[in-house]
């Protein structure tokens, strides 16, 4: 069985769950902390997952302390090593501070997390959005191969979830989007609430140039089972959830599975 | 040590030192240790006697209220209630559930009060030993419209960041709570908050020292946060100059970052222990801080200990013993266990976990023995600085208040025209009548990948908290304070009656409930008598509502008392009993939520419409009118309408199921019709203030069309409209499009509150 | 138009400096600052009213300085806070987002309450306490080179795509 190791900071928050869906997908998935450097060095695995949660609180911004801990230099040598890496969320904050995505000069910090913008608001904002994958995404990231043109409702909870890139990156950015904010149908979102953060480009999930690792603001671990999808969705995924048997409820993936079944599938497991 | 002071001495250390204890208590404090007690063992027992630690004024109340029931594991006296949940894997799963206040803080400091708050609930249902499934908040304002608005809406925005900033950092869900607005609250906020959380039952850790101690060699470990100085040096509040600048003794400073590493390491160190079948105590830090923890683990396991005031790791240097001892630095935990555990116990804390590297000198630290003289001794530098008989530290005090009943009659409105669509638009965008989604979308209620019914989307919220098994846990937090201050006897009885509903709304069997009771001074005889009067009334529906079989009641299983909520002239705020209920359904996948489904369906109306709207949505919004009749509580009426909502959800025959409450029929319904978004109820009733308007508690259930030709309907149902197109109701010669009304109603919170618009 | 700045600080320990300065301190820098503080910068622009027009809307907003946790003051020449270790020079460089949601939610709030605000900006303002001898260049250099993260193992205290640093004053 492939093995998955989702590695948790002080702080981290979503690293059971992570786990478990992995799990779920087939995948043999361990939690190791931050600290367990030289047990996970002795004992590589095929895939790795920074989870969701405040690692270091989100102190000076968030993913900034964490993306200093020693164990990222072996998620950075893993990452070199073509090894599907995700981050989710905080894990997300901490491969863009890592300089892993987009990765253009490894190490470099290239694009930011920004705080949300948000008319009449600041801080956390949680709810469910709708997310599509880029045509070209779906061809190189591990973690989104299983995908295909439909939008997938997967809920958001983060106060820094704003991606910015600088003015002259714009175009070579593009081949980096891994999925964007959009509406319930797969228009464009224009604008709040359906682009949540203000992220620029609508970007939701973002990859290095290979496409093993990818920054993922939205939880997918979050919406893995049809009965997590709330009662109240709009689209093909709130009537299949509002008019879901007990049978239904019981087996039917919720549309975050996609994202580990594509790594399942990615790492050939059956 | 000196001889026994004179009450003059007393009198003086009492002011000088600030505390709250009387002259007459600290004679008996003096009679005890037979001497001027130590400045350690004044402040120790001016807490152990306060209000909040001992329930003096409120034991005996308290003693009225049903707390047995067969799945009642511990009722309350711990830091949390526990009750039998479900098997799983021969596994037997508890629920631990705790409910607690944290309002007075909340008003003068609210992120950190609403945090601190937030902080010290979910540390009672971890050091039962269970893992942290969820918590809900439940909060009083003041008018944020009202002659107060600026410091209400301050207030308001505090505690919701508060919340946020602390609750989702600690990866606990948000399961949601109620947010009322009432110019009682003006001066004084409520911020009540509740956690629970699973356990197997042979893993429940109790807060006293084992049996075992007796016989081996015990110790007191002390982790987390080194410890400051908070609680202390309260003469600096409120100065804004820039002198002083550590003078801040007062504040409880939260810190979800270190709480969260700390729970993740307590896990680890328990696993440890019980996998090495050691037996041991465990209780988190409150109120008293060390002196508490350390006197009440070893006085309830019927043992003596020796602290050693110099082993405590400190962030600040040179504090007085009695700070030390008694500061209520956030964020730590004391463990009794034997000393051959002690080297891997602080391994985990302290290497595994790195506590030292996540903040100057927090660590985990030997700082007492457990023996078996029966005192209560303190070493500090090389000093005694107290030595007690430990069985008076957790002795208590009790006092019976007066009581004087208020004259609590409201007249009827006069008149009460009634234009349907104009009211219920009145309604849903007022304060009190709008969508609470503003505060929800703060709120991480999705975190360990538990939650089945988000808030909003069902009466109350629901998880499936124990791995592997589909037990759904139902949970919500009801109290009206417009009832209470009408009539705080209905006011306890419906808090527990909406709640029940609520959670059997969504197809859950009540198993247990919690209390949190704010009141104003228990010295003044009218107060006094709300609280009794509120507490018969939550007596009364406990018993009313059991769901275990035979007389067995709803038990409350933990609860606390918060008085002197007033404002600086002493008006006290609106009798406030505030329940929680936690229901179980066997099967979440049964759970039901409010969304309207399926167009021609029959909405039926469970609970025949009274005349009774004191205190309603209706009088309040539409006709500006604070008086009039409140709904009686029907206890047997109660309880056999949840039977039947029970026994419909369990047959799969209920679509959607909403309970009537706050603004009657016509709310529920159009909240109904706002959750599903392309569907609405046409009503075929009359169209009058009390069909529409009246908050008799009931239920709308969506049934199909078939359901009224199988089933008989008991008499308290009735066909009330059904479900058509469009989000829209309608009723007898009234409409009222509630997507043109959406906006208003979904963004009125942010609009007034967070925007200050039209303010 | 006055341009009116002042700066806020926890009257407590503030754990974003604490854990900023474990953080600092595990970068094993020849020259580490031996202490850190952090503080909100708020910058008003007003119309009418100057220094009295800031402390009166402060007055209103506990959300912005509670005066039961947090201390405030104008910024200027004579910034200077009681307690500081003589043994110091300090260092201040201010972060700021290019674009940011409390800065314009609170210019919309405080206009429509009738405050005489135009605009007003949020930053944080960082201060690093060297050892006194130290060059002066030296220091600003060496605060410098912590505030922007280019790379992951650089400066700790901006994302230079997202925000901008300036000294203060």
């Amino acid at each position: 069985m492939p093995r998955a190791a989702v590695i948790r900071f002080p702080g981290s928050n979503c690293e059971f769950e992570t786990a478990r869906v992995l799990r779920n997908s087939g995948i043999d998935a361990r939690i190791y902390n931050w600290n367990d450097i030289e047990r996970l060095s002795d004992n590589r695995a095929d895939a790795y997952v920074l989870p969701g949660g405040f690692s270091f609180q989100d102190r000076i911004r968030a993913g900034v302390i964490a993306a200093r801990e020693s164990i990222m230099d072996l998620v950075f040598e893993e990452a070199v090593n073509g090894k599907p890496i995700l981050g989710i969320c905080n894990g997300a904050q901490v491969l863009l501070e890592s300089g892993l995505v987009p990765g253009w000069k490894p190490g470099s910090v290239q694009a930011a997390l920004a705080g949300n913008l948000a008319p009449g608001r600041s801080g956390y904002l949680s709810g469910w959005i709708h997310l599509k994958a880029a045509p070209e995404a779906v061809e190189k990231c591990p973690w989104l191969c299983a995908m295909n043109e439909e939008p997938i409702p997967v809920p958001i909870a983060h106060a820094e979830g704003r991606f910015v890139f600088r003015e002259e990156d714009l175009d070579r950015v593009m081949s980096h989007i891994g999925l964007t904010y959009c509406g319930v149908d797969g228009s464009a979102p224009h604008g709040w609430p359906g682009n949540p953060n203000g992220s620029l480009l609508d970007v939701a999930a973002l990859m290095n140039a290979d496409g093993n690792v990818l920054a993922m603001m939205p939880h997918p671990e979050r919406s893995f089972h049809l009965w997590q999808v709330p009662p109240d969705m709009q689209g093909p995924w709130g009537d299949m959830r509002r008019n879901s048997s007990m049978k239904d409820l019981e087996d039917q993936p919720g549309p975050g599975a996609i994202i580990f079944k594509s790594l399942a599938k990615y790492l050939g497991v059956e | 040590m000196s001889k026994i002071p004179d009450r003059e001495e007393l009198r003086n250390v009492i002011s000088s030192r600030g505390l709250a204890m009387t002259v007459e208590e600290a004679e008996k404090l003096a009679g005890y240790v037979d001497r001027m007690p130590t400045p350690l063992e004044f402040h120790l027992f001016d807490t152990m006697w306060s209000e909040h630690c001992s329930y003096k004024s409120s034991k005996s109340v308290l003693n009225t209220l049903p707390t047995d029931s067969p799945g009642v594991v511990i009722g309350p006296g711990e830091d949390a209630g526990v009750v039998s949940f479900c098997h799983q894997d021969g596994i037997e799963w508890d629920l631990v559930v705790a409910h607690e206040s944290h309002n007075h803080p909340s008003q003068v400091l609210p992120v950190e009060g609403a945090a601190t708050g937030v902080g010290g609930i979910v540390r009672d249902v971890y050091c039962m030993g269970a893992r942290v499934t969820g918590s809900m908040d439940l909060l009083r304002f003041g008018d944020p419209e009202g002659s107060k608005g600026e410091a209400t809406r301050g207030i308001v925005r505090g505690v919701v960041e508060g919340i946020w900033k602390y609750g989702n950092a600690l990866g606990v869900p948000n399961m949601g709570g109620d947010t009322e607005f009432h110019p009682g609250y003006d001066d004084n906020c409520l911020v009540n908050v509740v956690a629970f959380g699973v356990v197997p039952h042979d893993r429940i850790i109790h807060s006293f020292v084992p049996e075992e101690a007796h016989k081996e060699p015990y110790v007191l470990v002390l982790t987390g946060k080194p410890t400051d100085n908070t609680g202390f040096g309260g003469a600096t509040f409120a100065s804004a100059d820039l002198d002083g600048e550590q003078g801040m003794g007062s504040v409880q400073v939260a810190d979800p970052f270190l709480k969260r590493v700390l729970s993740e390491a307590n896990q680890a160190v328990l696993d440890m222990l019980f996998e090495k079948g050691v037996k041991f105590g465990f209780k988190d830090l409150g109120a008293g801080g060390i002196a508490c923890v350390t006197s009440e683990l070893a006085a309830h396991g019927g043992l003596g200990i020796d602290v050693d005031l110099d082993a405590v790791p400190v962030s600040i240097k040179n504090l007085p013993p009695e700070v030390i001892a008694c500061s209520e630095t956030q964020e730590r935990y004391g463990l009794a266990v034997p000393v051959s555990v002690v080297d891997d116990i602080l391994s985990v804390y302290n290497e595994k976990f790195e506590l030292p590297r996540l903040f100057p000198n927090c660590r985990a630290a030997v700082i007492g023995r457990f023996n078996s003289k029966p005192v209560y001794n303190v070493i500090c530098r090389g000093e005694n600085v107290a030595e007690t008989p430990i069985n008076y530290i957790t002795e208590g005090v009790v006092y019976q208040r007066e009581e004087c009943p208020m004259d609590n009659a409201a007249p009827e409105p006069a008149q009460r025209p009634c234009d349907p669509s104009k009211d219920l638009t009145r309604i849903l965008t007022s304060i009190s009548g709008c969508s609470r989604k503003h505060i929800w979308s703060y709120y991480d209620s999705e975190v360990q990948g538990v939650t089945r019914l988000r808030p909003g989307e069902a009466d109350s919220c629901v998880s499936v908290p124990v791995e592997g098994s589909r037990a759904g846990l139902a949970v919500s937090g009801d109290g009206n304070p417009w009832y209470g201050e009408l009539d705080p006897f209905l006011g306890g009885a419906h808090a527990v009656g909406e709640a029940v509903r609520n959670v059997v709304a969504t197809g859950a069997t009540p198993i247990c409930a919690t209390d949190c009771l704010n009141f104003g001074n228990p010295e003044d005889p009218k107060a006094f008598w709300q609280f009794k009067q509120a507490v018969a009334g939550i007596a009364e529906a406990c018993n009313a509502l059991g769901f275990s079989g035979g007389d067995y009641p709803l038990p409350i299983v933990s609860g606390n008392v918060s008085f002197y909520n007033q404002s600086t002239g002493g008006k006290a705020i609106p009798p406030s009993p505030i329940v929680a209920v936690f229901g179980k359904i066997h099967d979440h996948r049964k759970a039901t939520d409010i969304v309207l489904r399926k167009e021609g369906n029959l909405v039926l109306l469970i609970g025949t419409r009274k005349d009774e709207l004191g205190g309603s949505l209706f009088y309040r919004t539409c006709l500006g009118h604070h008086g009039g009749t409140v709904p009686t509580f029907r206890g047997s009426l109660e309880k056999r309408m949840a039977d039947w909502i029970l026994g419909v959800i369990h047959d799969r025959r209920a679509y959607s199921v909403h309970d009537i409450s706050g603004g009657g029929l016509a709310v529920a319904g159009a909240e109904m019709a706002l959750a599903s978004r392309k569907l609405g109820i046409e009503f075929s009733l009359d169209s009058n203030p009390v069909t529409l308007f009246s908050e008799t508690p009931g239920y709308l259930v969506e049934v199909d069309s078939r359901f009224v030709e199988d089933v008989t309907l008991p008499e308290f149902v009735s066909v009330a409209g059904k479900v058509c197109m469009g989000c829209s109701v309608s009723g007898n010669g009234w409409s009222v499009d509630l997507e043109s009304l959406r906006k208003e109603w979904s963004d009125k919170l942010a609009s007034v509150i967070w925007r200050e618009e039209g303010v | 138009m006055d341009s009116i700045q002042i700066a806020i600080r926890l009257k407590t320990p503030d754990p974003q400096a604490v854990t900023a300065l474990n953080a600092i301190r595990a970068m094993r820098l020849q020259l580490p600052p031996l202490k850190l503080q952090r503080h909100d910068l708020w910058e008003f622009e007003v119309s009418s009213g100057g220094r009295n027009a800031v402390s009166e809307l402060i007055g209103h907003f506990t959300d912005i300085v509670n005066p039961n946790k947090q201390l405030w003051l104008f910024t200027g020449k004579d910034f200077s806070l009681a307690g500081e270790d003589p043994e110091l020079q300090w260092v201040g460089i201010v972060v700021r987002d290019y674009v940011d949601s409390v800065s314009e939610n609170w210019t919309d709030l405080l206009k429509r309450r009738g405050f005489p605000v135009e605009s007003l900006r949020y930053s944080v303002l960082w201060r690093f306490g060297y050892l006194k001898d130290t060059d002066e260049a030296l220091t600003k250099k060496m605060a410098l080179d912590l505030s922007v993260s280019n790379t992951r193992a650089g400066g700790l205290f901006s994302n230079p795509v997202s925000q901008e640093v300036s000294f203060w004053i």
